[in-house]
């Protein structure tokens, strides 16, 4: 049985002037616990396919079921409460909240579920220790390098124990060795804790890290590594 | 406990702008507290100095004598005086008479008003009679003795200790004469009265008109406004045995000051709403702007699980943050101002170099502020809702945002 079911999915982005076909006819099935790369060149649909499968975004055509989420079917209220309870995300950005220091940004997803204080404490510490970013706690996000800022985005993204862990680009804005160590770090998480990733990315050392290997290109599946395993 | 953190945060987040909208709405609001502070001394004032030297808080008439002020309508007071004094909350009671006439001094003549009334009483009392000089009344008060205003004498050409004929028509109809001798000026600084008045002992006036110890009005002044609504109950129970006569409120009696101070009640009321809710639009645009320039991060907060009501809710709170802090800052200005204005008052001299008429009442030049505590906290409260209402766009802009479009917003 699929976490993540995709069938001839299509998404068009159509701004009054243009019609830009972002993902065309795509059909997926990614299985719980899968260390996933979307793979492809700018443009290629890795983001938007990432969106479709958070609920971030609605597709134009065909069907989506993410943890028994029927994500086309679904209110905006219903796609908060499956973000909020089955999905992690790791932003390209980091997109921390400013004005949170960073146990509070890790926290944020946490404290949203409703979690006791100390519970929340428990948790973020812990992966705070884990992911080597202990005494960093009541740091403000910009006093944090891009690397540690994207540890605490990470962090918020696990501490809520997501059955999907969705990341676009999380090496993007970090240098090859932070890149390398994050990359290790998720390998290791998603061993441990069977916790399921998909990723995207275009960064050849990146893809090597996956699984499975899915490539876009123009928005169409041009190969799937899971079919040749 | 953590949104109303957050909610903070990201109000001081742009410290300056925060400072200059929270300076903008707590000084509006102190304005306006201040302002309606300053305006309830000078009714306070006002209704002090028009019931002391007019109907009292409240008189007793004979009935329909307001309506149209017919000099025949007078009433025997016996017994009535004495029975209202025993009043609890009465301090003062004073019999009065009106009459037109006319002063001829042996040069001019001119029309008049005559009021007879209790010198002795009215001396304590009245704010145009403490006014007057030691030397003009004195012990030796007599039946003959006036106190004629000042414009008037000027007009008749004559000054103080010079005689003056006063003529009235009596209740029969006969033209009455009297020689009076100026005792005194009267100095309102009500330019009408003063050219007309003359005060004159109630007894003389009663006798002149041919009706000896009757007057026109029972005036009665209380030892605080405040006690009308007690008082005024047991003077119309005194009166059940007078069915003729009718008890009648200041306001009742003077409408031209209750009228004028009813309307500017009314138009500050109107203008401190006003200058409220074009603080609103200043709030309204702070939270916009926030929100707008939050659009990204309200993206990944949706993205992350934030329900649209939460992301409602944190920019209201924002708000109702705002809100409080104008509402308790605006409010230790105001008390800070009205303080002063209380102790010291405002001196209008500063302004207006000559006495200024408003319904009837002379202003004093230094006037002073009175505490309303009520309004204060209405208008508290008021400057929260408006803040409140002032974030409900922003918040429900902020509501709708597409996790995925906000976060391509840069």
């Amino acid at each position: 049985m699929g976490l993540i079911i995709m069938h001839k999915i299509s998404k068009v982005y159509d701004n009054g002037r243009q019609r830009i076909k972002a993902v065309s006819d795509l059909s997926l099935t990614i299985k719980p616990g899968e260390f996933t790369v979307l793979a492809g060149p700018s443009g290629s649909g890795k983001s938007t396919v990432l969106n479709l499968m958070g609920g971030l975004d609605l597709p134009t055509e065909g069907s989506i079921s993410v943890a028994g989420y029927r994500i086309e079917q679904a209110s905006s209220r219903t796609l908060s409460d499956f973000r909020l309870e089955s999905i992690g995300f790791i932003f390209q950005s980091f997109n921390l909240l400013p004005v949170l220091t960073a146990a509070e940004n890790a926290e944020y997803v946490l404290l949203l579920q409703g979690v006791d204080k100390a519970e929340r404490k428990k948790r973020v510490d812990e992966l705070f220790y884990e992911l080597g970013m202990d005494g960093l706690q009541k740091r403000m996000p910009c006093d944090l390098s891009g690397g540690q800022q994207q540890r605490v985005a990470i962090i918020r993204a696990l501490a809520s124990k997501p059955e999907l862990i969705l990341a676009d680009e999380p090496t993007a804005s970090l240098d090859s060795k932070t890149s390398e160590s994050l990359l290790k770090l998720m390998s290791r998480l998603n061993e441990t804790s069977g916790t399921t990733f998909v990723f995207s990315s275009h960064d050849p050392r990146v893809i090597d890290h996956a699984k499975r290997r899915i490539m876009l290109e123009d928005g169409c599946l041009k190969s799937d590594s899971k079919e040749c395993i | 406990m953590a949104d109303l953190k957050l909610a903070w945060r990201n109000l001081v987040r742009y410290r300056m702008r925060f400072i200059i909208t929270l300076t903008g709405v707590s000084l509006s609001l102190a304005l306006v507290q201040t302002y309606h502070n300053f305006t309830q001394g000078v009714y306070s004032y006002m209704v002090e100095t028009g019931v002391r030297s007019g109907t009292g808080h409240m008189a007793i008439y004979k009935k329909h004598y307001l309506e149209n002020h017919d000099e025949s309508m007078t009433f025997n007071p016996e017994g009535l005086i004495s029975g209202i004094l025993k009043i609890k909350g009465v301090s003062e009671v004073m019999p009065r008479l009106y009459y037109s006439g006319l002063g001829q001094s042996s040069r001019e003549s001119r029309n008049i008003f005559i009021m007879g009334i209790d010198m002795e009483k009215e001396k304590e009392i009245n704010p145009f009679l403490k006014k007057l000089p030691e030397n003009t009344i004195t012990e030796s008060w007599k039946n003959r003795d006036a106190l004629v205003g000042k414009g008037l004498l000027e007009e008749l050409k004559i000054g103080i200790g010079r005689k003056f004929v006063v003529t009235i028509q009596s209740q029969d109809g006969g033209l009455v004469t009297e020689l009076f001798r100026v005792g005194g000026v009267i100095d309102t600084g009500i330019r009408e009265m003063d050219s007309s008045i003359v005060m004159i002992n109630s007894s003389q006036a009663s006798e002149m008109a041919g009706v000896p110890d009757d007057i026109h009005e029972i005036a009665v002044v209380l030892e605080d406004a405040a006690m009308a609504p007690e008082v005024f109950p047991c003077i119309e129970k005194l009166l059940e045995e007078s069915p003729g006569l009718e008890a009648a409120t200041w306001e009742k009696a003077m409408p031209n000051l209750f009228n004028a101070l009813r309307w500017d009640y009314v138009s500050v009321k109107v203008l401190s709403y006003v200058v409220l809710l074009i603080v609103t639009i200043g709030v309204v645009n702070t939270l916009l702007m926030s929100v707008t320039e939050r659009y990204h991060e309200f993206g990944m907060l949706r993205g992350i699980g934030t329900s649209p009501f939460r992301l409602c809710r944190m920019i209201m709170l924002e708000a109702l943050i705002l809100g409080i802090l104008a509402m308790a800052a605006g409010t230790a200005v105001c008390s800070i101002a009205t303080g002063y204005l209380a102790e010291y008052g405002f001196d209008l001299r500063l302004f207006i170099p000559e006495n200024l008429e408003f319904g009837g009442v002379i202003f004093s030049s230094l006037l002073y502020a009175e505490w309303d505590f009520i309004w204060m906290a209405e208008s508290g409260a008021y400057i929260v809702f408006l803040c409140l209402a002032a974030s409900l766009y922003p918040a429900f802009k902020a509501a709708r945002v597409t996790p995925v479009e906000a976060m391509r917003h840069v």
